[in-house]
């Protein structure tokens, strides 16, 4: 340990050391007494041309790593753009879905209100008959719910038909135009009396007609059918639809009508069914 | 172990003054691409210590009083160049040079690998040096994120890029040994 002993405590060592502590040291006591450091200076001076040439160089390569990197950022940002489009696609579907359900929750209280008697259980159209005119619908409750045959079924607009068959969980209504189907009904503005029925020509215009309107009965276009309540199915002052055309009945001495639906049956997603009502009869 | 000093050479010869200007200019390239190039380059997380590796190359392939007396330089262009802050460089510069030219004349072979080991020792060092200087001057400074940010970053640096260095002093000491087989 002697030989390391002779390097520690040589002269060149001590010498070597004393000048790395003065330029350790003194720099900083030149900044504090507010002196300028000449060589510090100097050797800047000489260094700052070739620091700007590599800083250049150092900005050149730089310019390349910050192109890539934007890029990857571009492509990055751009998915998650995309993956933001598509949440925001899927929230206005759902908010269009709650909008949908507002619109009807409002028409529904509307209803509620216009006919306090009523008991209403909504439903929504799971399937429709597969011919070219839509009059047969299969709807989401059932007999699990309360739903019963010869049930009304109603939309905010009016009429839409009534139960023809139901299942455990799901019934089948069909529309006022089906040919099957008779309503009683009368004119609002002059009280004319009439039954609106299914017409095979007409449903393919989702059209039915009125017939035995009397003769001498004021009936107009325009006019607004609504059900008398006669009848073993449907009770009094649901809406059916406005009259288009009136025409004498050549075979029977009264008028025939023919009526446009409010509900448009091909519309149609969500309706309410009618659950108790009084009849005109009771 | 036995120790024996390098010995001395004349300070006013051709030979010192060849030494003086290409070791010089190896120091003075590196202090120059340390403090403008890499802090230039955003990708690079630090600077690395080009100084260091050029120190321990000169004091690997010429000895300790090389070491030493570059050590001090690398020292000086540290403070000028502004990238010293301040940590005691010079010191920290002369006594790496220094210990490290010893043990590599006394020890190891001069090679890569040998390199390798000096090299990743003085950046440890070097990275202590750090740690040391923040700690007094950064009171506030979470020791994880000196770790993280400043330390891990500069000592990985220093030893990824010092392979130039290995070899640009290779290059530069290469004319003196040949001298000295003459």
């Amino acid at each position: 340990m002697n030989g390391f002993r002779k390097f520690i405590t040589g002269r060149f060592f001590l010498v070597t050391l004393s000048v790395a502590l003065l330029i350790s040291i003194v720099p900083a006591v030149l900044f504090a007494m507010g002196q300028g450091d000449y060589v510090k200076s100097t050797l800047q001076l000489i260094a700052t041309p070739f620091q700007w040439a590599f800083t250049k160089v150092g900005e050149g390569v730089n310019g390349y790593v910050v192109y890539f990197r934007t890029m990857k950022d571009l492509r990055e940002e751009n998915a998650e753009l995309r993956r933001e489009l598509e949440e925001n696609k899927g929230k206005i579907y759902d908010a269009e879905l709650v909008r949908e359900e507002n619109e009807f929750i409002r028409s529904y209280l509307g209803i509620k209100a216009e006919h306090s008697e009523f008991s209403f259980e909504d439903a929504s159209v799971i399937g429709r008959e597969s011919t070219n005119y839509r009059t047969v619908f299969t709807l989401s409750k059932g007999s699990l719910h309360g739903i019963c045959k010869d049930m009304p079924v109603i939309t905010s607009d009016g009429l839409v038909g009534c139960v023809t068959e139901v299942g455990p969980t799901w019934c089948r209504a069909v529309s006022l135009i089906e040919t099957a189907s008779s309503i009683g009904a009368y004119d609002e503005r002059s009280g004319a009396l009439g039954v609106v029925e299914g017409n095979y020509i007409l449903r393919y215009d989702g059209l039915c007609r009125m017939v035995y309107i009397d003769s001498d009965a004021d009936m107009r276009a325009g006019d607004r059918i609504l059900s008398s309540g006669i009848g073993s199915v449907y009770p009094r002052g649901l809406a059916i639809g406005e009259v288009v055309s009136v025409e004498p009945d050549e075979n029977t001495r009264t008028f025939t009508a023919v009526i446009r639906p409010y509900a448009d049956t091909e519309d149609i997603s969500r309706v309410m069914i009618i659950t108790e009502y009084k009849l005109y009869s009771e | 172990m036995k120790f024996k000093e390098q010995p001395r050479e004349r300070f006013f010869s051709k030979r010192t003054l060849g030494k003086i200007i290409l070791f010089g200019l190896l120091l003075f390239g590196s202090a120059t691409v340390q403090t403008s190039f890499f802090p230039a380059v955003s990708i690079f997380p630090a600077s690395p210590d080009l100084l260091l590796s050029a120190v321990i190359g000169l004091a690997l392939f010429d000895g300790e009083r090389t070491g030493a007396v570059c050590g001090t330089a690398a020292g000086l262009l540290a403070v000028a160049l502004g990238g010293a802050g301040t940590a005691p460089l010079p010191v920290f510069y002369m006594l790496t040079g220094y210990f490290l030219g010893i043990f590599a004349r006394v020890n190891f072979k001069k090679n890569l690998l040998s390199w390798l080991i000096y090299i990743s020792l003085g950046a440890v060092a070097r990275a202590m040096l750090s740690l040391l200087v923040i700690v007094v001057t950064e009171q506030g400074m979470n020791l994880f994120t000196a770790f993280t940010r400043i330390i891990l970053p500069e000592l990985l640096m220093t030893v990824a890029f010092s392979l130039p260095n290995y070899f640009l002093a290779r290059l530069v000491v290469m004319p003196f040994q040949k001298k000295d087989e003459v």
